[in-house]
């Protein structure tokens, strides 16, 4: 029986755009150049594309480019609902990847959405593999529900999207809400409610923000809600504990709308500073700046937990542009993988996508989408835990490394289910048919470091070919890094050699085709390739 | 033109090589992976150990007690148990596979009871021998058939449905080579060769294991890179994530190389068959030769999921079980040829048996127990455990319910072939498992290595967090210009502490951050033999 239908609705339509003052979010006002656009585009969606990067560069500031993503991204239609959703029954594994592809393919296209829905993803988890099997539930229908939600609300208000994944099928057999009943009441929801979705169990000053008993009462308020054979949530009153409850030293007849009224109403600056210190680890480097992050916060609660305002004051703050915190973070799989495709700008077919899931998973780059390790997400998102370590250094060790390398090489190579031609890239970023300026503007776009500090290797042979016809002088003065890259690319052979792409059928096409997979293979090896 | 060299690449650059390899003591190489879960700060060196969790066990590090050698070489898919240890006078199980059964008279009987698929007939000397052991029916606890469930069991040897992210062996390895007192690890202590499961090494400590897909792809990362200087970066945010990228660069060629060494450093002796099992065992003989040093190998045949036609004494399961014991025959026939194989011991695994009754495709479904092999002079050959009685009561949904747990297998493993003490075994299974007694020969082998000293040091200030003053250490073994600078979060400079020419010894100062801020600094110390950056933070109350 249904009593109550959750609600799903729209995002707030008018957005507040003033800004709240605040120390640490100084809006930027440094010179609007390339290397804060790239910034911009890596971090809000995957990999610094060439035409994204010239866009944002011409849209003339940060707050101008900023404000038309979150436009972008607000009006981006859902999803459709894949072919075999409109079919009950049971479903497996085909189907969850089929799911893990179209979202992948959706992240290389839609940029900023779909990274706050993976953002939102990490925070909110669900595992597939868990949720397979639990309860009757077909668990193809169960993800893509739960994903829609997200993506729904990825970029609306944080106390709405709270509400409805606490009755989200996949969410309430997840975290056992569907079995948390009157007189048996199962604590796993209440528990990562207040834990991991909304405050963690310590403030920033250090007080307790709930006990063991809170976390039982808050169960036993949630307790009735069931999941339909239809993959529906519904409340069964049977089932749910009228008692009076004591939580957090309010008491009352606590349902649960009344637990989500009451954690907003006593901890809201607890759980604004808690989201924003996870979106600030997400979106600028690993070790939050508590002063930024409470700054962050006060945003959060001054816009009654809209979403899109946090964000807009984060990306357009003078810290988020500071040199120090550019390529300060090591990028997640997915970053590296779909960036990469966007980078190289290559379109992939099924069989691409397919490599891709499969190398997400938890034996190999470990990143696979709808099952994140456990409850707590990926670490290497996560802010710092006890140890103080940062948490992207999770994503690399002697066995990711190689992986990562593997991967890319794969996908250069055509060996990935694609085939892969680099001119439809060189002929995007640069000029072709030079051999000087080429690898130089190739490097830019993929290497996120200052190429002067980059460790690009100092090749010591000179350049190939008749020493009488030597490269430029002028391009011999410049700098060092960009000789090495010219060396590299050219790799031993005379750079009057390189072809003219204007002609049709030019000469040495196939060296040259040759050269630049060498060339990119050699730039996805760099550890700053790692780096976002 | 050559393969461009980057300096401090390879061997011949002996200077820049010789002076990343001094780094890499083990505790070094612990701290620099970010596998200590002491955490960052214990990197950083020099502060009261004490004062982090784990790092007084690291302080412990000494040398590697053993060389033997376990392979896990897995049967992708569930391989089907009765048709490869056959009950020979059981007609449940020839009543339940009219089609597929193997007939006593075809089968290469152990005992009387018991017999092998006939397609594994290269593995009868062995048998003969005493080097081989069979385990009847092993399997796990509520199975639910499925091979990304069966996989993770047997890879993490923990119980259904417990979210655990170590695998077994990654857990005897970080036990046995990185929380006992060790020398320099240059070696990978684990190498998967083709596509056995990668989280059979995940350690707390990281993944202990390296992935070679393909040599030759290795050779031309060394030779376009190599390694890359972690200390020479800004100090910045994205300074100091590029140095844990380079250090995890270098220590993935430093893998990398010793996997490669060892590899060019012995042939194989004998003649292996076709197929990719018997090529990645012959890289394994390599390494073993090649004295790599690496305790654990993982290597597998795929093609075990028969769910149709899958034959009897001729077909595709048959022709699975020939190319295993094809190629396990020949690598220990290789390893014989100068005695290794007393070094070594093959064991198989495999997600989960099949289905007694065969299915309407002449093949066999998700089962159950199956029988486990293991191979090895080092083995008391024989059979162990117990035979499915295959009665009703015997059945888990209709098929072998397991009489040996699977860790039962592994404690025998770990106790009596790597010679662990039962404690570390019981905290490594994560409880009291029953010795099998398969394994005969209990000797180790012990061996030493020390570590390198390095050429400067720039300890962690203490105290740290600090409310305005703190002391900062750092050491030269050789004389010269020196120069200690304190940078703020963004890179700027805030002080120069040091700016001058220096003796070799050890240096303190203090740095005093009343009038600054709190939040992070690094500092940085730059010497003739190379720079360092630290981070610390002030707090001011």
């Amino acid at each position: 029986m249904i009593r109550r239908t959750p609600p799903f609705p729209t995002p707030t339509a008018n957005i507040p755009r003033t800004r709240i003052p605040a120390t640490g979010l100084t809006p930027y006002n440094g010179p609007w150049d390339r290397r804060r656009a790239a910034h911009l585009v890596r971090r809000s969606s995957f990999g610094a594309i060439k035409r994204e990067v010239d866009r944002a560069l011409n849209d003339g500031s940060a707050t101008a480019v900023v404000s038309r993503l979150i436009a972008t991204a607000q009006g981006e239609p859902l999803p459709e609902a894949p072919s075999w959703y409109s079919r009950s029954g049971s479903t497996g594994t085909d189907e969850i990847y089929d799911l893990q592809r179209t979202w992948l393919e959706a992240m290389r296209s839609k940029g900023l959405i779909e990274k706050m829905t993976l953002f939102w993803h990490h925070h909110f988890v669900t595992q597939w593999t868990a949720n397979a099997g639990k309860a009757d539930n077909s668990v193809g229908h169960l993800t893509y529900d739960y994903y829609k939600l997200l993506r729904f609300h990825a970029l609306g208000n944080f106390r709405t999207m709270l509400y409805n994944v606490g009755l989200n099928p996949a969410m309430l057999i997840y975290l056992d809400g569907f079995v948390n009943e009157k007189g048996q009441a199962n604590e796993n929801y209440g528990r990562e409610l207040l834990e991991l979705f909304t405050m963690s169990q310590y403030a920033p000053d250090g007080s307790e923000n709930y006990t063991e008993q809170d976390i039982k009462e808050v169960a036993r308020a949630l307790t009735g809600w069931v999941v339909t054979s239809g993959n529906r949530a519904s409340f069964d009153p049977a089932r749910h504990d009228r008692g009076t409850k004591s939580i957090m030293g309010r008491s009352g007849l606590y349902d649960y709308d009344g637990v989500i009224d009451l954690i907003f109403e006593i901890r809201a600056s607890q759980i604004a500073h808690y989201i924003c210190r996870k979106l600030y680890c997400f979106f600028v480097q690993a070790m939050p700046d508590e002063v930024v992050v409470a700054d962050l916060a006060q945003v959060f609660l001054a816009h009654n937990f809209e979403i899109a305002p946090v964000i807009e004051a984060l990306l357009t703050s003078a810290h988020f542009y500071d040199d120090s915190f550019i390529a300060g973070r090591i990028k997640s799989p997915v970053e590296l993988l779909v960036g990469f495709l966007r980078e190289a700008e290559m379109t992939p077919n099924r069989d691409l996508l397919d490599n891709l899931r499969e190398i997400l998973s938890p034996t190999a780059l470990n990143q696979e989408l709808f099952n994140p390790p456990n409850v707590a997400g990926w670490p290497g998102l996560n802010p710092p835990g006890a140890d103080g370590r940062p948490g992207h250094y999770a994503w690399l060790s002697t066995s990711t490394l190689p992986d990562r390398w593997d991967t890319l090489e794969r996908f250069l190579s055509g060996t990935n289910g694609n085939n892969y031609d680099p001119f439809a890239l060189v002929q995007k970023v640069s000029d072709p048919s030079d051999p000087f300026r080429l690898p130089t503007d190739l490097a830019e776009m993929m290497i996120p470091v200052p190429l002067n500090e980059a460790g690009i290797f100092d090749v010591e042979e000179d350049f190939g070919g008749d020493p009488a016809f030597p490269p430029p002088s002028e391009f011999l003065g410049g700098p060092k890094h960009a000789v090495n890259l010219a060396k590299i690319l050219l790799n031993g052979s005379p750079h009057y050699e390189w072809p003219r792409f204007t002609d049709n059928n030019p000469e040495n096409e196939e060296d040259a085709r040759e050269n630049l997979l060498r060339f990119l293979g050699y730039l996805i090896q760099l550890p700053e390739y790692q780096l976002t | 033109m050559p393969p461009p060299v980057r300096h401090g690449s390879c061997l011949e650059h002996g200077e820049a090589h010789a002076r990343e390899h001094s780094r890499w003591s083990r505790r070094d190489f612990l701290a620099r992976m970010g596998l200590a879960s002491a955490g960052f700060a214990f990197t950083l060196g020099g502060v009261p150990l004490s004062a982090y969790g784990r790092a007084p066990m690291l302080q412990q590090l000494g040398p590697l007690e053993t060389d033997r050698v376990l392979i896990l070489l897995q049967l992708r898919g569930g391989n089907d148990g009765l048709n490869t240890v056959i009950p020979v006078n059981n007609s449940i199980y020839y009543n339940a596979r009219p089609t597929i059964a193997i007939r006593k008279q075809d089968a290469l009987l152990l005992d009387n009871d018991t017999g092998l698929h006939p397609a594994m007939q290269s593995l009868q000397p062995l048998w003969n021998t005493g080097q081989m052991a069979v385990v009847h029916n092993v399997g796990y606890d509520r199975s639910t058939r499925s091979h990304f469930e069966g996989t993770v069991n047997w890879v993490t040897a923990r119980d259904q449905g417990m979210a655990v992210s170590t695998g077994w062996t990654g857990r005897y390895l970080a036990d046995e080579f990185l929380i006992g007192p060790g020398g320099p690890l240059e070696h990978p202590l684990a190498v998967r060769v083709g596509s056995a499961p990668a989280s059979l090494f995940h350690s707390d400590y990281g993944n202990l294991g390296v992935t070679f897909a393909d040599s030759q792809q290795f050779e031309r990362f060394l030779s376009q890179g190599g390694f890359y200087d972690p200390d020479d970066v800004a100090p910045t945010v994205y300074g100091e994530a590029l140095t844990f990228v380079r250090q995890v660069t270098n220590a993935s060629f430093c893998f990398v190389e010793s996997v490669q060494r060892a590899a060019d450093g012995a042939s194989n002796l004998s003649a292996y068959p076709g197929g990719s099992l018997a090529e990645n065992l012959s890289v394994v003989a390599r390494l073993i030769r090649g004295r790599l040093g690496a305790r654990v190998f993982a290597v597998s045949e795929g093609g075990f999921d028969t769910h149709s036609n899958q034959g009897g004494i001729a077909g595709s399961h048959a022709n699975r079980l020939r190319n295993v014991a094809d190629a396990t025959a020949a690598f220990l026939a290789d390893l014989a040829a100068d005695g290794l194989d007393r070094q070594v011991v093959v064991m198989t695994f495999s997600e989960f048996g099949r289905t007694l009754n065969e299915n309407g495709s002449n093949g066999t479904d998700h089962g159950a127990g199956a029988p486990l092999l293991l191979f090895g002079p080092g083995l008391r050959g024989g059979l162990y455990g117990t035979q499915s009685s295959l009665q009703s009561s015997a059945l888990y949904g209709g098929d072998p319910r397991f009489t040996t747990d699977y860790r039962d297998v592994y404690s025998t493993v770990l106790q009596d072939w790597f010679g662990l003490p039962a404690q570390r075994v019981e905290g490594i299974l994560d409880g009291p498992f029953s010795n099998l007694n398969f394994v005969d020969d209990k000797i180790a082998v012990g061996r030493e290595e020390t570590p390198a000293p390095r050429a400067i040091r720039l300890d962690q200030n203490y105290p740290n967090p600090f409310n305005a003053s703190t002391r900062l250490t750092y050491s030269l073994s050789q004389g010269g210009p020196v120069r200690l600078q304190v940078f703020d979060i963004r890179g700027r400079l805030v002080q120069v502490l040091a700016d001058h020419s220096h003796v070799p010894g050890i240096y303190t100062l203090d740095f005093d951050g009343h009038g600054l801020p709190s939040g992070t600094y690094f500092y940085r110390l730059e010497t003739p033999a190379g720079s360092l950056n630290r981070r610390m933070v002030l707090v001011k109350m």
